[in-house]
C-alpha cells in the first residue's frame, strides 16, 4: 500500500494523460458524418443534402447549399426544420426573392416533400427526410465510443480517483476527517451513476463527461488539501451541478421551449445581478456574494448560463434586423453590474464571451469592434478607474519586484509550481494552500505543487479539448443556437481558465476568478457542469448525446436494435 | 450552418492563446524555475527564513551546514565554523552573499524534472569549492587580526578559501545586530582598500607596455621625490637600482617618478584592463566595485597613486584574479564558489609576455625581500604592500601565486591595520598555502 502511494506521484499523471489522450482522440479524431433531415434536387438532377435544420441556400461559397446564376443572392434565403419535422422556407433579403410553388413568398413559408422552391431563377425540388430515412441514416452513421470505449476510459478514471483519494488520506491519516474518503468514494459512485443514466438513454458519448468529472476529481484533491471541512459542501454542489446538466440538457432537446426561455433567462440573470448588487456586502474587494443562511452565493455564476442562453439565437433570428441590439443593451447591463460589484475578473469574461457570440451571430469584425468600442470600452473605463485594479496591473509582470504587496500570490504561485517539478510534492504535502484564496484563486499552483506540472497542464488540456470539440460539434448542431451556445459556454470556460491560470502566474493581471471544476468554490462547480450542457446539446454525433432526441422508434415490434 | 461553423473558429483562436500561454510558462519554468524554487517566498523550501533541508559541504565533503525538518545545524567545532561563515551565511539571512542564500534551491536539491522532492525530503548536498582546512587555517593565522584571505585555484577558478573577519559564530550570533557592525560583510569580497604598493603591479604594467626600454633603464632613489611642494618618501635612500630591484624593495620614488612620467590617464586604463575598479562576478553577485582618481598632472597625488596611495581603493577578490592572470599568463580565469574540478578558459587580461615578466619581477621580490626559505616547498611570487590609512597602523597586504602547475594558487591576504605587508599578511598566506599543499 505505501509502495502504491509513493509510486501514485507517477501513476496519477500517467493515468491523466490517458484518460485525457482517449477522450480528445474519440472527441476530436475522425470527420464528422452529419445528420441528413432532407434533400434539395438543383436542376439538372444534382441532390444536396440538408444536414442541419437550419440551412442557408444561396451562391456564396459558405453556404449550406451553393446554387449558381446570376440571379441568387449571396445570401439568398434559408430552410429551416422545427423540432416537429415541420419545414419553413425564409428569404433573407435576396434581390430576386423566393418563390414555393410558383407563387412569390415574402414571409416564413411552410413547405412538404415535392414542392419546388425557387431562389432568384433557380427552382429546386424540396424532399424531406422521412422517418425511416432517418432510422437508416443513423444506422450507417458511426458511434462514439465504437473505438475509444467510453467505459475502460471511465474505469482508468476511476482508478485515477480512487488513487487520488487514497493518496490525500494516506498524507493526513492520523486526522484524516472522514468526510474526504467517503467524498471521493461518492464521487466515483456519482460517474458511473451518471454514465449508466447514459447508457440506459442509449448513448455512448461520454468523453465530455468523463474529461468534466477528471477535473472534478483534481478538484476534490485541491479541497481535500486546503479545506478537508469543505468537501460536503462541495460534493452537494457537484449533485446540484450534475442535476443541472441533466435538466439543461433535456430541455435543450426542445428548440422551440428554447426559443420560449430566452428572454426570461435574460430577465433572470439581471434580476440575479440586480438582487447581488442590493444586497452583498463587500468582501475581499469583491462584492460578488451573498449569503443566505449561512450558505456563501455567487449569483455572477449561475448569470453565465443565463449568458448564454440569451446570447445563442436560430438561424432565422440572425438575419432579422438589429438582432444583435437587444444582446447588447443585456450585455452592457451584465458587464456593467459586475463593474459596480468591482468584480474585474468575471466583467472580462463576459465580455470576451459577448464578443464571441457577436461575432458568431453578426459574423462581421465590423460589428464586434463597434460593439467593443461602445459597452467594452465604457465598462473597462468603469471597472479600471478603481484604485486596487489599477494597483493590480502596476504590478503586473513585476510580482518579484513586490513579493509582499501586491506581488505577493503571483510569487508563491510560481515558487509553488517550482517546488512540484513535474511529479509532485505529493497528495496533502504542498504549502501554497495555506494562503487565503489559494485553492480558487491560485489552484494551477495547489494543484503543480502537490501532484506535478505535468497533471496541471493536463488540466488545462482537458478544457482546451472540450474548447476544441465544441467548435468541432458545431458544424453538425442541428440549430445555430445550440453552436453558439457551445461555443459561447467553453469561451466562458477558458478566458476563466487562463485568467485564472496565467493571472496567478503573473503573466496576465491577476483577477480572482475560478479555474472551472478544479478550483474549490460551490457556485462555480454548479454553473460550470450547467455550461457543459451547451456543449453536449450540439454534440450531433449518432447516439452521443442525451440532449439531442433520437429517431423516433419504429411502430412494429423489433428485436431491440439497439440492444 | 457552414457560416456559423466558419465563425465557431474564433473560439480555436482563444484556445491557441491558451495553450501559447502554457508554452511560455512552461519556457519561463524551465528557465526560471530553480529561482523561483530557492526563493525565500517559498515556503517548501523555507520555515521560518530557514531552509527545510539539504547540506552544504566543502571541496572535500567535509559538512558545513546541514538542514533537516527545518533544524539547522553548522559544523561541529567553532574554528570551522568561525572560518566559513561568511562563505555559508548564518541563520538570520543577515550574510546575503552566503551561498544558504544564494545557492537555496540546489541546496534544497531542486531540478526541473523532480522539483524539491527528493527521496526521504532529504534535500540536495552542495559540494562548494572552499576548503574548510585552508579556511581554518587563515583564521587562525589572522588571530585577532581584522581582515581577509582570498585564495583561488588559478587554473579551475574555484574559491579555494574567503575568510573574512570580524565574524561570529553561526550557532551563538550577535543578539543585537546593531551592535555587531561589519561582521555580516565578507572582506575579501565585499569590501574595498587602500591598496598601497601591491597597486606598484598594475603602474609596472602600465610602464612595461609603455616604455620599451624599462627594464634597461638605471634608477636612483635619495629616499624622497620632491614633487609640487610635497615629496613622495620612502624609509630609505635605495641608491641605484634597476626595475627589478626598485619593485623588490618597493620604492616610491621610481614608482612616483613612473607615474608622473605615465600620466594619471594610462595608470586609469591598466587599473580597468586588469579588472580593478569594476566589480568581479563570482556566480552572479558582483564583488565591490574599487576606484583609482586621475590625479592633475604633474603634482604630488599623482606620484603617490603611481604608489597605491591617494585615492585609490581595491577589492582582495579582484586583487587575487590578478595574481591568477599573471600565474596563467595573462587570462583571468572565471571565478566560482562551487566545485567544478574544470579548467577555466578565462578572459585574456594581460598580453602572454607582459604576464612573464611580471612573473619574473615577482619571483625576484620573493628570492631578494621575502626570502624564498619562508616558504618552504613553494614556488611563491608575490607583491607585499603596506598601505598608509590615516594616522592607524598601515593595512598588510600579501599579493601572490604558488608558481608549481601541482599546486596552482593565487591569493590576496589583507590585514587591517597590522603593520608590514610582508612581515605579516606574508606569513598568513604560507600558512594557508602549507596547509593546502600539505592537505594534498
Amino acid at each position: 500500500m505505501e509502495i502504491l502511494i509513493s509510486l501514485s506521484r507517477y501513476i496519477l499523471p500517467a493515468l491523466g494523460a490517458v484518460i485525457v489522450f482517449r477522450c480528445a482522440v474519440s472527441m476530436l479524431s475522425g470527420r464528422a458524418d452529419s445528420e441528413v433531415w432532407g434533400t434539395l434536387t438543383l436542376p439538372g438532377g444534382r441532390r444536396e443534402e440538408l444536414r442541419n435544420w437550419e440551412n442557408i441556400v444561396g451562391r456564396s461559397g459558405a453556404s449550406d447549399v451553393v446554387l449558381d446564376g446570376k440571379s441568387v443572392s449571396g445570401t439568398h434565403g434559408a430552410l429551416i426544420r422545427d423540432a416537429g419535422g415541420n419545414w419553413t422556407v425564409h428569404d433573407l433579403h435576396s434581390k430576386k426573392g423566393v418563390k414555393v410553388r410558383g407563387k412569390a413568398v415574402s414571409g416564413p413559408t411552410a413547405i412538404r416533400t415535392g414542392d419546388t422552391v425557387t431562389f432568384g431563377g433557380v427552382t429546386t425540388v424540396f424532399t424531406a427526410a422521412t422517418a425511416s430515412d432517418q432510422r437508416e441514416r443513423a444506422k450507417s452513421r458511426r458511434r462514439p465510443g465504437a473505438r475509444v470505449s467510453p467505459s475502460l476510459t471511465l474505469m482508468l478514471l476511476t482508478l485515477f480517483t480512487a488513487l487520488l483519494g487514497l493518496s490525500y488520506c494516506a498524507s493526513d491519516w492520523e486526522d484524516l476527517n472522514n468526510a474526504v474518503p467517503m467524498a471521493f468514494l461518492i464521487l466515483i459512485g456519482l460517474m458511473w451513476a451518471v454514465y449508466a443514466v447514459t447508457r440506459s438513454l442509449r448513448r455512448t458519448g461520454f468523453e465530455l463527461e468523463t474529461l468534466a468529472f477528471f477535473l472534478t476529481s483534481v478538484g476534490f484533491g485541491v479541497c481535500a488539501s486546503s479545506a478537508p471541512g469543505e468537501i460536503v459542501k462541495e460534493l452537494v454542489c457537484l449533485a446540484a451541478g450534475v442535476v443541472l446538466y441533466f435538466l439543461i440538457g433535456v430541455s435543450l432537446r426542445d428548440l422551440a421551449l428554447v426559443k420560449k426561455l430566452r428572454f426570461p433567462m435574460a430577465a433572470a440573470g439581471l434580476a440575479l445581478l440586480a438582487f447581488n448588487l442590493l444586497t452583498a456586502g463587500s468582501i475581499f474587494g469583491a462584492k460578488n456574494w451573498i449569503q443566505i443562511g449561512g450558505v456563501t452565493f455567487q449569483p455572477s455564476e449561475l448569470v453565465k448560463i443565463c449568458f448564454v442562453f440569451s446570447g445563442a439565437a436560430t438561424l432565422d433570428r440572425l438575419f432579422a434586423k438589429r438582432n444583435l441590439l437587444g444582446f447588447l443593451l443585456f450585455s452592457a447591463a451584465t458587464v456593467g453590474c459586475l463593474a459596480a460589484m468591482s468584480d474585474f475578473g468575471t466583467a472580462a469574461v463576459f465580455f470576451v464571451c459577448y464578443i464571441v457570440i457577436a461575432f458568431m451571430r453578426s459574423g462581421s469584425f465590423a460589428t464586434v469592434l463597434l460593439s467593443l468600442g461602445g459597452t467594452g470600452f465604457a465598462a473597462f473605463i468603469a471597472v479600471t478607474a478603481r484604485p486596487y485594479i489599477l494597483q493590480r496591473f502596476a504590478t503586473w509582470g513585476h510580482a518579484w519586484d513586490a513579493p509582499n504587496a501586491g506581488g505577493y500570490q503571483q510569487t508563491r504561485t510560481m515558487a509553488a509550481a517550482a517546488s512540484g517539478g513535474l511529479f509532485g510534492l505529493g497528495a496533502g504535502k504542498g504549502r501554497l494552500h495555506y494562503i487565503f484564496a489559494a485553492d480558487t484563486d491560485m489552484v494551477f499552483g495547489v494543484v503543480a505543487e502537490e501532484l506535478g506540472l505535468i497533471l496541471a497542464v493536463l488540466c488545462v488540456t482537458a478544457l482546451i479539448v472540450v474548447a476544441l470539440f465544441a467548435v468541432k460539434s458545431a458544424g453538425g448542431a442541428r440549430s445555430s443556437f445550440y453552436a453558439i451556445a457551445a461555443c459561447a459556454s467553453v469561451t466562458i470556460l477558458l478566458t476563466q481558465l487562463i485568467l485564472n491560470v496565467f493571472g496567478s502566474l503573473d503573466i496576465l493581471p491577476f483577477t480572482g476568478v475560478t479555474f472551472p471544476l478544479v478550483s474549490r468554490g460551490g457556485t462555480s462547480l454548479i454553473a460550470t457542469w450547467g455550461l457543459l450542457a451547451f456543449v453536449k446539446a450540439a454534440d450531433a454525433r449518432q447516439n452521443a448525446s442525451f440532449a439531442i432526441r433520437l429517431p423516433k422508434k419504429e411502430k412494429k415490434k423489433s428485436g431491440g436494435e439497439d440492444g | 450552418m457552414r457560416k456559423v461553423r466558419n465563425r465557431a473558429l474564433s473560439v480555436i483562436a482563444i484556445a491557441l492563446v491558451c495553450a501559447a500561454l502554457t508554452g511560455f510558462f512552461l519556457f519561463r519554468y524551465f528557465t526560471q524555475g530553480d529561482k523561483w524554487a530557492g526563493s525565500v517566498y517559498n515556503s517548501d523550501a523555507y520555515a521560518g527564513g530557514r531552509l527545510r533541508a539539504g547540506t552544504v559541504t566543502d571541496r572535500e565533503g567535509e559538512v558545513l551546514y546541514k538542514a533537516q525538518d527545518g533544524e539547522v545545524r553548522y559544523a561541529a567545532d567553532e574554528l570551522t565554523r568561525r572560518a566559513l561563515l561568511h562563505v555559508i551565511g548564518d541563520r538570520a539571512g543577515n550574510i546575503g552573499a552566503g551561498a544558504v542564500l544564494r545557492f537555496a534551491s540546489q541546496i534544497s536539491g531542486y531540478d526541473p524534472i523532480n522539483g524539491l522532492w527528493t527521496p526521504g525530503g532529504e534535500g540536495g548536498t552542495l559540494a562548494l569549492s572552499v576548503d574548510a582546512g585552508a579556511s581554518r587555517a587563515a583564521l587562525s593565522a589572522m588571530g585577532n587580526r581584522n581582515g581577509a584571505v582570498v585564495v583561488i585555484n588559478y587554473v579551475t577558478g574555484e574559491l579555494i578559501c574567503a575568510v573574512s573577519a570580524p565574524g561570529f559564530d553561526p550557532e551563538n550570533p550577535p543578539e543585537r545586530p546593531e551592535d555587531a557592525s561589519g561582521v555580516y560583510l565578507n572582506r575579501g569580497i565585499s569590501a574595498t582598500y587602500t591598496p598601497g604598493s601591491v597597486f606598484k603591479l598594475v603602474t609596472l604594467t602600465a610602464a612595461i607596455e609603455t616604455l620599451p626600454d624599462l627594464f634597461d633603464r638605471d634608477f636612483h632613489c635619495d629616499g624622497a621625490l620632491y614633487v609640487g611642494g610635497g615629496s613622495v618618501t620612502c624609509p630609505d635612500a635605495h641608491g641605484d637600482m634597476k626595475i627589478e630591484d626598485a619593485m623588490a624593495l618597493s620604492c616610491n620614488c621610481v614608482f612616483g617618478d613612473l607615474a608622473l612620467e605615465l600620466g594619471g590617464e594610462t595608470i586609469r586604463q591598466y587599473a580597468e584592463r586588469l579588472g580593478l575598479t569594476d566589480s568581479v562576478e563570482l556566480d552572479g553577485i558582483l564583488s565591490a566595485q574599487g576606484s583609482f582618481e586621475i590625479a592633475p598632472e604633474g603634482s604630488l597625488d599623482l606620484a603617490w597613486s603611481g604608489a597605491g596611495q591617494y585615492e585609490t581603493l581595491v577589492c582582495p577578490l579582484a586583487m587575487a584574479r590578478l595574481a591568477a592572470a599573471i600565474a596563467r599568463g595573462g587570462t583571468a580565469p572565471e571565478l566560482t564558489e562551487l566545485k567544478t574540478g574544470r579548467e577555466s578558459p578565462g578572459t585574456r587580461i594581460l598580453p602572454e609576455e607582459t604576464a612573464e615578466r611580471l612573473s619574473c619581477v615577482m619571483d625576484y621580490c620573493t628570492a631578494k625581500t621575502y626570502g624564498d626559505q619562508n616558504f618552504p616547498g613553494l614556488d611563491i611570487r608575490a607583491k607585499s604592500g603596506t598601505a598608509e590609512v590615516g594616522d592607524s597602523q598601515p593595512h598588510a597586504w600579501f599579493v601572490g601565486f604558488n608558481a608549481d602547475p601541482a599546486a596552482p594558487y593565487a591569493f590576496a591576504v589583507i590585514l587591517e591595520n597590522s603593520g608590514s605587508g610582508a612581515a605579516e599578511a606574508g606569513p598568513v598566506a604560507n600558512a594557508v598555502l602549507q596547509e593546502l599543499v600539505g592537505g594534498g
